[in-house]
């Protein structure tokens, strides 16, 4: 509560998942419609963090190409996950151009 | 144009923002950004609207008491670091004891409750700061009871609600702002910590640390107009912000340290 909203969200703490737990579905945003359209559903993209200097979370093909970046409720615990070398991949379950939906979920569960 | 896609109710919905380019309002210095880059405007409103909008979270109070006495207690049981677990967990305590409806209460009830340890994510934790803290507590439940009971139904200018509340020992702007925002749902006040400075700052806004009325009024109307810009609603999205940046924080304290912002001390 050390600011405005206590109470109000669930709170992290004990509850928050281990990086190994994490798995949620969101949206591809600003996806690049050039690569999208060789993506299909049950295709396994790459989770990558850009850099520390611009803090975004991609997508991409496995042959590198960036179809477009996420930021899921879920993006402080990934961005701290990714920081520990955990990896996840996402898997395509729904598609319709310009918009996708994935399912992140780390790289060894 | 920006385009966030999102799926409500199995269908799918979109969100278009201005280019990254552009500028959130007439003559603003801050840009849009990518909403895909944290800490953006445009990541803050393709947030509020997956979260609030979607998420149906408008419907949910952040109220946290029943009476503006409890109100007041919650407010002033956070604050200085304090988690949320902790003062939530002491708020509970203080309700299992009847404490808002007893006649007479003691300081050193108020400091006892406050002293002893409670099971909190998992350890036993004792409240910290239980000396002062008591003191003002105290000074609700007893000395302010009545004025408090008055204002309960008070209907004029937020900001005359706030300046009542500043009358009373040991609540300062901060918290008086989080009392009335919470009470009277009011998007005139924003709720101004450490968090929402440092998102402010992140911006690119040169908002004072907030370590004086003055200051605070300074960088509450920053984030007002921010709010207002990206057309979201203030009440809401000082919360949505606080949550995600208490969360980023390791993040935050270096990208800060990267632009070469002088950390702030936790007010």
């Amino acid at each position: 509560m050390g600011g405005s909203g206590g109470g109000f969200f669930s709170s992290g703490g004990s509850s928050e998942p281990t990086c190994a737990e994490l798995r949620f579905r969101t949206t591809i945003i600003n996806p690049n419609l050039d690569i999208l359209q060789n993506v299909n559903i049950d295709d396994i993209l790459d989770i990558e963090l850009i850099s520390d200097e611009i803090p975004a979370v991609i997508t991409k093909t496995k042959s590198g190409d960036v179809v477009g970046s996420i930021t899921p409720s879920e993006i402080a615990r990934l961005l701290e996950c990714l920081s520990k070398n955990n990896t996840y991949t996402a898997t395509v379950v729904d598609i319709d151009s310009p918009r996708c939906e994935i399912l992140v979920k780390h790289a060894f569960s | 144009m920006q385009h966030i896609y999102a799926k409500e109710n199995n269908h799918w919905v979109t969100l278009t923002l201005p280019p990254a380019e552009e500028p959130i309002h007439n003559g603003a210095s801050v840009t849009w950004g990518d909403a895909g880059t944290i800490f953006t405007p445009a990541f803050w409103r393709a947030r509020y609207w997956m979260d609030i909008d979607l998420g149906g979270l408008t419907k949910k109070t952040y109220k946290l008491g029943h009476s503006l006495q409890e109100e007041t207690v919650a407010c002033l049981l956070g604050g200085y670091g304090i988690t949320a677990e902790s003062s939530m967990a002491y708020l509970e305590r203080f309700k299992e004891l009847d404490i808002f409806s007893k006649e007479k209460i003691s300081q050193d009830d108020i400091w006892e409750i406050l002293q002893t340890p409670l099971l909190i994510s998992g350890s036993k934790q004792r409240y910290r700061f239980w000396k002062n803290k008591g003191i003002y507590i105290h000074a609700v439940l007893t000395t302010h009871k009545n004025r408090l009971k008055k204002l309960e139904y008070f209907k004029g200018d937020p900001k005359e609600f706030r300046e009542e509340l500043m009358q009373m020992k040991g609540i300062g702007i901060k918290t008086a702002s989080w009392i009335t925002r919470n009470w009277l749902d009011t998007n005139s006040i924003a709720v101004i910590d450490i968090h929402i400075h440092r998102a402010l700052q992140l911006l690119g806004m040169n908002a004072p640390l907030p370590n004086s009325d003055s200051k605070y009024l300074q960088s509450e109307t920053y984030f007002i107009d921010l709010a207002n810009a990206i057309n979201t609603s203030v009440n809401f999205f000082d919360i949505l912000v606080w949550d995600y940046m208490r969360k980023f924080n390791g993040l935050a304290l270096k990208r800060l340290n990267q632009k070469g912002l002088a950390l702030p001390q936790i007010v």
